[in-house]
């Protein structure tokens, strides 16, 4: 397994077309999320600036996509809405990856009652209603876990909030696919020689086991950072998710719900913009699956169906 | 195997209570004190009051001490009384859980009726056109915005082309027959195109993984044609992850689909648990909640169970 | 297969339900906690009970006191009201009504005065938590003098001493036995609770014929109805909990009619009108909905007037007037509203000017170097919070232009929703918002402020948070004020102390006035009758005047 070439690997990922082409099509939406200060300097207007006597208006070189409810531009908020939406994604994504992992490897090398604990308490949270309990995460009060107030009134907290959520119900996959390999590799001979020269735990998750994971823990990642980001506007539908002024992509979309008599392109643009992403994130995961390993379907069936169900609802 | 159920069922038991304490917890972390809402309500309560209330709810003891308090009265079919609508908890989830029933068992059926023809046809030819049309279409469902879906729809279907009613149960209009089922298309279909695309992946990938094991190799090698190997052996082997998979989803039946169920006015049980807790409704909150984690909870031990049944090689551990 | 579409289609088409019009549907937004009328009082639950239940006494049209379960008014001059001696020495008032003689509840038994009396003894009962204690609290006697005249004596005259409105009338027949039983258990016994189709817990034109919780409420015409009869047979009031739903359903005709008091929002009236105006008759009321920015001064800097000045002098409230809501909701001096006949124009006005307000700023320490936000003396941030409820879009939308107003003269601000359960549940009543709260509150005409602007009306926890003087504000001017509008029945020598309370209001700024709030309804053309009052007695009461055209 560690003997596949990089090169080969590539070549097979390139192959499938749709998962190259997706890919390029997230960073091309990256970079033009991450230039969004240059567009606001290039427009010479920012992406919260209200301008009343602007509402609706259509496009025009001053605001190439025209401007929201508010005369905000639309494009503006568009750039900064992905990368708030691209952040959370990513960032809940990987999180969970961590956490995943560090479960799956403890489980995995101490074995005995704490991997059966570990592995029980991962069959609990896999068998939890999703998104009931997401709404009761999202809808606590912060003030009565003792967070301060300065942090909790925060533009940003409602994001650290969602990544928070996610990461800590998200765990799960990732947490059986490491706990899994970990057992594979825990009794051959180059980790029995690693343990009796001393070396610790960590390193020898790092240097045995976590390379052998790498693949699975990478396709479970890019397919969970999809669904966070439809997860995302489902919460900003019900009013949990990020909150105003600042952007994302989902609550762009709710809000334009309400005015999708008069403005019905404030709904489709970040309606799109989410499909698209989500679909590439998709497509990449699929890709890479086939590229890394062709038989290995069922995994990923687990996979997409754990999560794909959840936002669904 | 009864030490399987047995074990499993222990384990069970275990996550609903730990479920169950969670929950109650994190329903205390939600804003607004019951008791402090009364007060703010009714301005002219007195401390003598506020003290009798708090020992009334119980609110003087400490959370374990309440939660047990919930717990035996659960226990005893007394899920107590909804702040919200001021009525037992039980007559609120009647008729909700019948509402959500109806649509999320239509929209299963179908997904079902859809994917696994569908999973099978791209299966069949792993990597063909048509593997990547199944493919794609399976994506795109599980990628659109639940609540955009549904909005276009209404403003297509119910607005602009006055096909179908925008929302409702019917159940107002005293809708029978094909005038009742009218209602349920246009939330079905959201529904189903949310959930259609992964139910394709999973019968793909069960029946690609059967295609390749050693028997279906041995049945083409006996000179069986494709179709009877299809037919005979490849299907029924195929078709047992999707009971797996019906076990596993049964679950969400009872939790409704809050977001179809919101944008259609349909008043089911995610629409009420989502109530639930925004109103900080304890008693219907948990109710709801538990609800929910129960039948998921019995939905994957029939799903582990059913898939032993089925096939002895499988190896719970 | 194709036939077998083509079929479909067909059936899709021309299965569409007939316009039955001797039903109308009504769209609202929300659903009371509970239809009993002592337990809960919400703009959705009195919307309900206007069709199926009536007060003794409301305001009308003309924004005066009028009738409806009496026979006239009582006052001094026609001596249905009279001066009292109380036991402890103070003086109250008695006043007499008489209800009409043919009034009978929706099962044919008729109403009487006992049924009165049995209300008052329900909600002066100490185990049972009625929604407006104050109310009861105020009657200190009751007599029945037959099965029509009642008199009740109150603890104080005041200059609202002529209504009657917050007691509502209970079946004796029905709910004592019930009530008896356990007082303390009787909100969730209740046959309001139990059963709501009883006929005879309702006695408006219409009554309760069905209840589909958190749904739909249906009415029938009420057969005993001693009154006008109704022209509309059935009225159907449907719930719905997203308002892109509810304007579909209005579209598509699954609903004839949304309520412009708990139905859609005034900006949403205005597009809608912008693209239906020949469809559907669109009027606009204005109301008695005061928004308004409340400045919490237990947080500095917001107990400096001059910042209170500042942050109103900063925001084009004409901008938002105009541009969001098609120059309706105009910018309010006060709390008063202009129709009001206790308004007064002669007070300090806030018209736009940033420079102005960056003055006031200035002077209170807070200074500016280039674009970067306001700093004091010890290089603090001019920073607040501006609360809101999670529920208004509209809300919403005036929070972002007024943050970006704000960020113009170097306050920052950031914006925190929360749900009104929440909001008025506890982060006001408990006056824990640092900084400014958005809210609009429907009162009735000349409401005296009391609750809102008396000093001893700060809630606190000592005080179990009564009070609604969320602000902390204090003036001793003010309460005199307050106490002697409150005790002036002379309308004439009220008027000048009415002004003076104004004047101190648009000097102090405890909150800031954005506006007025207008109501808008949408009419189909079919249907007539319906008159908004514009305030908390809302049109519903007169349903029986509304008649469909056919």
């Amino acid at each position: 397994m560690n003997n596949r070439t990089s090169s080969g690997l590539f070549h097979r990922f390139i192959r499938h077309r749709l998962a190259a082409f997706s890919l390029m099509v997230l960073v091309l939406l990256a970079v033009a999320s991450f230039c969004a200060p240059l567009v606001a300097h290039y427009l010479g207007t920012d992406a919260q600036t209200v301008d009343l006597f602007g509402r609706y208006a259509p496009p025009s070189t001053a605001h190439p996509m025209g401007t929201d409810e508010l005369g905000r531009d639309v494009l503006l908020r568009l750039l900064y809405g992905g990368q708030v939406s691209l952040m959370v994604g990513l960032t809940s994504a990987v999180c969970a990856t961590l956490i995943g992992t560090i479960i799956g490897v403890i489980a995995g090398l101490r074995g005995g009652w704490l991997d059966g604990l570990l592995m029980r308490v991962t069959d609990g949270v896999i068998s939890l209603p999703l998104l009931p309990l997401l709404i009761v995460m999202a809808a606590i009060d912060p003030g009565k876990l003792g967070i301060p107030r300065e942090i909790v009134n925060g533009e940003s907290f409602s994001l650290y909030r969602i990544i928070f959520i996610i990461a800590l119900f998200g765990w799960t996959t990732v947490a059986r696919l490491v706990r899994a390999a970990t057992l594979a590799v825990r009794e051959r001979e180059f980790v029995m020689a690693a343990r009796a020269m001393g070396a610790g735990p960590v390193r020898i998750a790092a240097r045995h086991i976590l390379p052998n994971v790498a693949t699975p823990i990478i396709i479970a990642t890019t397919l969970a950072a999809g669904n966070v980001i439809l997860l995302e506007s489902v919460l900003s539908f019900l009013g949990l998710g990020i909150q105003p002024p600042v952007p994302s992509w989902g609550n762009m979309l709710t809000h334009a719900q309400e005015f999708i008599w008069d403005a019905p392109m404030l709904a489709v643009y970040p309606g799109m913009l989410i499909f698209i992403t989500v679909i590439a994130f998709n497509f990449i995961g699929d890709g890479l699956q086939d590229a890394l390993d062709p038989r290995a379907e069922n995994d990923r069936i687990s996979i997409t169906g754990q999560n794909a169900s959840g936002p669904a609802q | 195997m009864r030490r399987f159920i047995v074990t499993r069922l222990i384990q069970t038991l275990v996550v609903m209570l730990a479920v169950s304490f969670g929950a109650y917890v994190l329903i205390g972390l939600m804003p607004g004190d019951p008791i402090d809402l009364m007060i703010t309500a009714n301005p002219a309560i007195s401390s003598a009051d506020v003290a009798r209330l708090k020992a009334l709810y119980g609110l003087d003891q400490p959370l374990v001490v309440r939660w047990f308090y919930w717990l035996m009265m659960a226990l005893q079919g007394d899920f107590g009384y909804s702040r919200l609508f001021t009525q037992p908890v039980t007559d609120l989830i009647a008729p909700a859980l019948g509402n959500s029933l109806k649509l999320m068992l239509a929209s299963w059926a179908l997904s079902l009726v859809i994917a696994i023809p569908a999973g099978i046809y791209a299966a069949l030819k792993p990597r063909s056109f048509r593997d990547y049309a199944v493919n794609l279409s399976a994506f795109a469902g599980v990628s659109i915005p639940p609540f955009w879906l549904g909005l276009l729809a209404i403003l297509l279907f119910a607005v602009t082309l006055r096909w179908l009613p925008a929302g409702g149960t019917g159940q107002l209009d005293n809708a029978q027959g094909w005038d009742a089922l009218r209602y349920l298309i246009l939330p079905v279909a959201t529904l189903t195109i949310a959930s259609v695309g992964s139910h394709i992946r999973f019968v793909r990938g069960s029946m690609i993984e059967v295609m390749r094991q050693d028997f279906i190799r041995t049945a083409r090698a006996k000179g069986l044609s494709e179709r009877a190997v299809i037919t005979n052996h490849a299907l029924r082997n195929g078709m047992m992850p999707v009971v797996t998979l019906l076990g596993l989803e049964f679950g969400t039946l009872f939790s409704g689909a809050l977001i179809t169920e919101t944008l259609f006015s349909w008043p089911g049980m995610g629409r009420l648990i989502y109530n639930a807790v925004i109103g900080s409704d304890y008693n219907l909150a948990m109710a709801g909640l538990m609800l929910a984690t129960l039948v998921t909870l019995i939905g994957n031990l029939l799903a582990d169970l059913g898939y032993k049944w089925l096939d002895p090689r499988v190896r719970l551990s | 297969m194709r036939k077998l579409i083509a079929f479909l289609m067909l059936t899709l088409v021309t299965s569409f339900p007939a316009q039955a019009r001797d039903l109308l549907k009504i769209g609202i937004s929300g659903y009371p906690e509970t239809l009993h009328p002592a337990f809960s009082s919400s703009a959705v639950q009195s919307y309900i009970h206007g069709f199926v239940l009536r007060p003794v006494t409301a305001f009308d049209h003309d924004w005066k006191i009028a009738c409806f379960m009496c026979a006239d008014v009582p006052s001094f001059e026609n001596g249905l009201a009279k001066r009292v001696a109380l036991a402890d020495g103070g003086e109250g008032v008695e006043l007499t009504f008489t209800l009409p003689a043919n009034a009978k509840w929706g099962d044919g038994v008729p109403l009487t005065s006992r049924d009165v009396a049995f209300s008052i003894t329900v909600g002066q009962h100490p185990d049972v938590p009625v929604a407006n204690q104050e109310v009861f609290n105020r009657i200190v006697g009751f007599e029945s003098v037959d099965d029509q005249t009642f008199k009740v004596t109150m603890d104080r005259i005041d200059y609202t001493y002529q209504s009657f409105g917050g007691v509502e009338i209970l079946p004796e027949h029905l709910e004592r036995p019930v009530f008896e039983q356990d007082p303390a258990t009787y909100q969730k016994r209740s046959l309001y609770v139990t059963a709501p189709a009883t006929p005879g817990l309702w006695f408006g034109p219409y009554i309760v014929s069905d209840v589909v919780t958190a749904s739909a409420v249906m009415l029938d015409s009420n057969p005993y109805w001693w009154g006008q009869k109704p022209d509309i047979a059935k009225i159907q009031l449907r719930n719905f909990e997203n308002t892109t739903a509810l304007e579909a359903s209005l579209r598509t005709g699954e609903i004839d009619y949304a309520s412009g008091e708990t139905g859609m929002a005034l900006d949403k009236v205005i597009a809608f009108e912008r693209r239906f105006t020949n469809l559907y008759d669109i009027s606009y009321q204005k109301g008695l909905s005061y928004y308004h920015l409340d400045a919490n001064q237990a947080f500095p800097p917001l107990d400096d007037r001059r910042v209170r000045q500042a942050l109103l002098l900063a925001i084009d409230r004409t901008e938002i007037s105009t541009k969001l809501f098609a120059g309706k909701n105009t910018p309010t001096l006060s709390f008063i509203h202009p129709d009001d006949p206790v308004f007064t124009p002669d007070v300090a006005r806030y018209d736009f000017n940033p420079e102005q307000a960056g003055r006031l700023l200035d002077d209170a320490g807070w200074t500016r170097t280039d674009d970067r936000p306001r700093t004091n003396a010890d290089g603090d941030v001019l920073r607040l919070t501006l609360y809101g409820a999670t529920e208004s879009s509209t809300g919403q939308l005036i929070q972002q232009v007024l943050q970006n107003r704000w960020k113009q003269i170097g306050v920052e601000v950031d914006i925190l929703n929360q749900p009104a359960r929440v909001l008025f549940g506890e982060t006001l009543p408990q006056r824990k918002f640092d900084g400014l709260a958005i809210f609009g509150w429907l009162s009735a005409p000349e409401h005296l402020p009391l609750t809102i602007l008396r000093s001893d009306q700060v809630p606190t926890a000592d005080n179990l948070y009564e009070g609604q003087n969320y602000t902390g504000y204090t003036n001793p001017r003010v309460d005199e004020l307050i106490d002697a509008i409150e005790l002036e029945l002379d309308f004439d020598k009220r008027l000048p102390l009415w002004h003076e309370l104004q004047k101190i209001y648009a000097q102090d700024l405890p909150a800031l006035p954005l506006y007025h709030g207008e109501n808008g309804f949408i009419f189909p053309k079919w249907l007539k009758g319906i008159r908004p009052t514009g305030h908390m007695y809302p049109s519903s009461l007169w349903a029986e005047e509304w008649y469909i055209i056919r």
